[in-house]
């Protein structure tokens, strides 16, 4: 019960969620850029923001679970929709060898970097509150 | 799961890395052989080109059919084709390897140099299909596509470090 309380309800479970699609947007991101000079090969991408972002709209209330006889109400948790690895629907580069954008590729690659940054600094708060808490000063 | 997926991504890099530094030894062979005139097989240097291929080197059980299978030809319009049953896989593929290490076939450079003792009995001399600022323009290529592969490196190495500091 005191678990429930203290990492269920709180932001773990989807910062947990969020590090692994993350992760797996960095293996896409390395395999383009290994890839970028493989005559016909296909880039690669990530879904997952749009995909949450149509379950988040469905419904607007989430009830809570207190007992595991409980319906799930409302709207889908972030651990709920899985990311899912699709191509990129680029036009082939001017060199006719594949469709990778390297300067994108690489872009991506930073900014997906200080994501992955950024859930690993809130997981770390996360338990530091958790700590402050225990410590009870 | 998150570290095992990590690790393989370093994994890719590293494929990249192999696979752009075998480039690179095979455009400097070529560069120092732009002069051979004599090979082991008597005739003069051939442009060695290096085939990458996306996805693992390792075969898949299953690879091994695909090659034999008979191709099913349609005599009337009523019969079944078999272009429904295409077997491309259209999964994505992880990794890179070279495929393979093949000889520009195109014709050697023919030079008037009757004095050569590699020369035919007209006087001229083969010299390698080997086109100098070609093999530079490669040669950078490659070079930075290592680059961009030590770069998607490093960030693995961040990520993974990141993660061990919660």
């Amino acid at each position: 019960m005191i678990t429930d309380l203290l990492f269920d309800r709180t932001a773990c479970p989807d910062l947990e969620q969020s590090m692994n699609v993350y992760s797996l947007r960095h293996k896409t991101l390395s395999n383009n850029i290994a890839n970028a000079m493989t005559p016909r090969y296909k880039a690669q991408k990530v879904d997952f923001e749009e995909e949450y972002k149509k379950a988040l709209s469905s419904s607007h209330i989430k009830g809570y679970q207190t007992n595991s006889e409980h319906m799930d109400l409302g709207r889908k948790s972030l651990t709920s929709v899985d990311p899912v690895v699709s191509l990129r629907n680029n036009p082939v580069n001017d060199t006719g060898l594949n469709n990778v954008d390297i300067d994108k590729e690489m872009a991506e690659m930073a900014e997906n970097n200080l994501r992955y940054e950024m859930s690993t600094k809130l997981v770390m708060k996360r338990y530091a509150n958790i700590k402050s808490a225990i410590r009870g000063r | 799961m998150i570290t095992k997926s990590l690790f393989s991504t370093m994994g890719i890099s590293a494929q990249g890395l192999s696979v752009q530094r075998t480039k690179m030894n095979t455009i400097a062979e070529n560069i120092a052989n732009a002069e051979t005139t004599k090979t082991e097989n008597g005739e003069a240097y051939r442009r060695k080109i290096v085939q990458i291929e996306a996805g693992d080197k390792e075969r898949k059980f299953s690879d091994y059919f695909k090659p034999n299978r008979i191709d099913m030809t349609e005599t009337n319009s009523v019969h079944m084709t078999d272009k429904k049953f295409n077997y491309i896989d259209e999964k994505p593929r992880i990794g890179v390897h070279i495929a393979e290490i093949a000889k520009d076939p195109s014709a050697f450079k023919m030079i008037y140099d009757p004095a050569h003792p590699d020369a035919n009995e007209k006087g001229y001399v083969a010299m390698p299909n080997v086109n100098i600022v070609q093999e530079m323009v490669e040669m950078i290529s490659a070079s930075r596509s290592y680059e961009a592969n030590v770069t998607a490196l490093n960030s693995s190495k961040d990520m993974i470090r990141n993660a061990l500091k919660i």
